[in-house]
């Protein structure tokens, strides 16, 4: 049984996922388990969906190393994914005050802020987080807020930012089609949701984007195109959680 | 961005606009079990109605009757009125639907949904209306103009408790996600005259929607004259029913844009209301959903097409927290406006052992109204409200409530007067479902449409308490082109 934490890794590379997590369990038993199985851990019952399961690893590899800022991110992240926002936000605090200029825990701190309905912090923190990360999700994330709030040319400048960071990012096209949408810019949302259909993504942004295209063209009086899509936003379940 | 520091502002001025009202010897039984079957978490819902014709709101809830004998003492006479013990009761509406001058009460529950025709004598008489089901909502509204007030009935999930799926977390059961259960329809009934109802939910288009209904109000949305149907569902789309005449509807949910989220997911709707909170003369529609959704206020941009405006409104964000139930309407501070309160409550009262964020009980929200803007103040403690109907219990023009809560005791408050503005009660059978009242005072003329019921469950007062602002006199109030007087007086009800 292979029993180091590289085996592990590679055995993931090779899409052996059990095998994988046989042999990381063999390093979970070790007393006191390493840090970097612990956050390994997490990070595969994550990618499974399994947020209890990796804040229960997370939360030990935290209480082992309280000077990593990869632990409480982690954790914090995965609090974050699991609507947890209270205590999401102590880790990530804890994270930023050990790794005050890292990208990734500024942007889920303010995610985190906005879960809580503390738009004023999330406000102040999206362009910090957006300076000290290099991809395309930060200013996203941002213009999502904005969206919300209405202030809608300051979204377009945030959804331009991140499709200057990735001019196939398929989630800005989606945004910005809701953008349009919202400002009665029918055409223009049609154009960014057909493109955004044409690049890869996630399946959740799929049927966003045929539930916006059904509106969109039936605002267009395109009653066909609007029938074809709302048919597609149909056969795409939601994901609702709870 | 203005309201982050009004939201904090409000919070401590809160407890000054309501006073804690009168205790009833009433406690919902919930029937809770170790299993956390569907039902339970459910109800119940309030109105507040005068059946006995006394010149007091008396309250009711689904399997209990209280007697507003003045003075704000209440006597339960759930037993002399004939109300019956032995339902698992959910929500409760008033209309007087035999238009013979006395308010019945329609019951609602898992089982057979009850009519009680009011007999004029304290006691109501009890006709089952329906099959057994998980009958939740039920909205009286003339949908053909006969005079006569027509029924939507609403349906939650086609339930089985037999086949009650077990959803446990750490070995802990839990209440299902509504995705458990599959969507069912809802019912329209016309109201023939002389007690009688037709089921037309095959011929009018309603019965077609597959839902899981909890909330919905009647409200004319195009100003075409006809009432028009919201429908809130938990996990699927929202439904909005445009009448076209001839007891026909088409539902436009998704074309209008109050059936998901922007992101085209569906909500956890459950307490709905309609009102021009904009002052722009068209009904906007407001919806409770869960924790992490938002509420939605949607702004009726041309009676057909809806923006979400829960944003830019500051409800989004005060609401982002908790998971909504009743909710109402009403111009508190008598301004002329259309002011909010929301209850709310996780539904889970175990949700505690899952999270750290979220509480069972959640606090009651009242929404002060701006020009279209709101600020937020809390409420007393914290509670796992349901149902919330709205009245004035002393006859004082301050509009009273009262929070019907899961498994618990109800909770009243008592509105409390504004230093500088007046008020006028209206009492009058033209006040139905669909009517626009105008009236004027200080040369401001003002208007509202009467709509039916809203809130979660519950119906209100049919009295309508008018804002005059700084006036103390209104020079004219009109009810649509029915009726008109001139030069009525401040802080008092006129009858008529």
């Amino acid at each position: 049984m292979p029993s180091d934490l590289a085996t592990v890794q590679q055995l993931l590379r090779q899409q052996r996922p059990a095998e994988a997590w046989a042999a990381l369990e063999t390093l979970l038993r070790q007393e006191p388990p390493s840090l970097e199985a612990l956050l390994l851990a997490g990070r595969i019952q994550l990618a499974l969906d399994q947020a209890p399961q990796a804040r229960t690893y997370l939360t030990h590899a935290a209480t082992l190393a309280p000077r990593s800022p990869a632990a409480h991110f982690l954790l914090g992240f995965c609090l974050y994914l699991d609507n947890d926002f209270t205590p999401a936000l102590a880790s990530l605090n804890t994270a930023r005050q050990l790794r005050a200029a890292d990208g990734p825990t500024l942007l889920y701190l303010a995610l985190t802020h906005e879960g809580l309905a503390d738009v004023e912090a999330a406000l102040k923190l999206y362009p910090e987080a957006i300076r000290q990360n290099p991809s395309p999700e930060a200013p996203l994330a941002f213009a999502r807020l904005l969206f919300t709030l209405h202030r809608l040319s300051e979204a377009h400048t945030q959804i331009k930012e991140a499709l200057r960071r990735d001019p196939q990012y398929r989630e800005a096209y989606s945004e910005r089609a809701r953008l349009h949408l919202e400002a009665g810019h029918f055409a223009e949302a049609v154009a960014d949701a057909e493109h955004a259909l044409t690049l890869p993504g996630l399946p959740q942004t799929e049927r966003q984007l045929h539930f916006l295209l059904a509106r969109a063209y039936q605002k267009l009086r395109n009653e066909p195109k609007a029938r074809l899509h709302r048919e597609a936003f149909e056969r795409i379940p939601p994901r609702l959680v709870r | 961005m203005f309201w982050p520091l009004l939201f904090s502002a409000a919070l401590l001025t809160g407890a000054a606009l309501f006073l804690s009202g009168p205790t009833l010897s009433y406690r919902h039984d919930n029937g809770l079990s170790e299993r956390r079957r569907l039902p339970e978490n459910m109800g119940p819902g309030v109105a507040i109605f005068d059946y006995n014709a006394d010149g007091h709101m008396d309250i009711a809830f689904p399997t209990a009757l209280f007697r507003n004998d003045g003075n704000l003492k209440f006597t339960d006479v759930s037993a002399e009125a004939g109300l019956r013990k032995d339902l698992f009761g959910l929500g409760v509406t008033t209309a007087d639907y035999d238009n013979d001058g006395h308010p019945d009460l329609l019951v609602t529950g898992w089982g057979t949904p009850l009519l009680y025709r009011n007999l004029g004598n304290g006691r109501f008489a009890p006709t089952p209306l329906a099959a057994p089901g998980l009958w939740t909502v039920s909205v009286f509204f003339d949908a053909d103009n006969d005079g006569l007030l027509d029924l939507f009935l609403g349906h939650f999930a086609a339930y089985d408790p037999a086949a009650e799926p077990a959803c446990k977390y750490n070995g802990v059961f839990h209440y299902c996600h509504p995705l458990s259960y599959p969507a069912h329809p809802s019912r329209l009934y016309r109201n023939r005259g002389q007690g009688r109802f037709e089921d037309i939910s095959a011929t009018s288009g309603i019965g077609a929607a597959l839902g899981k209904v909890f909330g919905a109000v009647a409200t004319d949305i195009n100003s075409d004259g006809l009432l028009d149907l919201f429908v809130a569902n938990d996990s699927v789309a929202n439904f909005l029913f445009l009448n076209r005449g001839n007891l026909r509807f088409d539902e436009i949910g998704l074309d209008s844009g109050v059936a998901y989220s922007a992101d085209g997911n569906p909500r956890s709707g459950m307490g709905v209301d309609a009102a021009d909170y904009d002052g722009d003369g068209r009904e906007d529609l407001f919806v409770a959903n869960f924790n992490r959704e938002r509420f939605s206020i949607y702004r009726n941009l041309d009676g057909l097409n809806f923006s979400d405006q829960a944003g830019p409104t500051g409800i989004g964000p005060a609401t982002q927290m908790y998971s909504g139930w009743g909710l109402k309407f009403f111009d508190r501070d008598h301004d002329g406006d259309e002011d909010l309160l929301v209850v709310n409550g996780h539904p889970d009262d175990r949700i505690e052992t899952l999270s750290q964020t979220l509480t069972h009980k959640e606090p009651t929200l009242y929404f002060e109204n701006d020009r279209g803007k709101f600020t937020v103040s809390r409420l007393g403690a914290n509670l796992p409200a349901r149902g919330l109907a709205l009245g004035d219990l002393n006859n004082d023009g301050h509009l009273d409530f009262v929070i019907a809560t899961n498994g618990e005791a109800p909770v009243v408050y008592l509105g409390t007067p504004h230093p500088a503005n007046h008020w006028l009660g209206l009492s009058h059978p033209a006040l139905v479902p669909g009517a626009i009242v105008r009236w004027s005072a200080g040369g401001v003329i003002r208007q509202k449409r009467i709509n039916s019921h809203g809130s979660y469950l519950s119906s209100h007062d049919p009295r309508l308490v008018l804002g005059l602002g700084k006036d103390t006199e209104a020079e004219w109030v009109e009810i649509q082109s029915k009726w008109r007087a001139t030069k009525l007086k401040a802080d008092r009800y006129h009858a008529f």
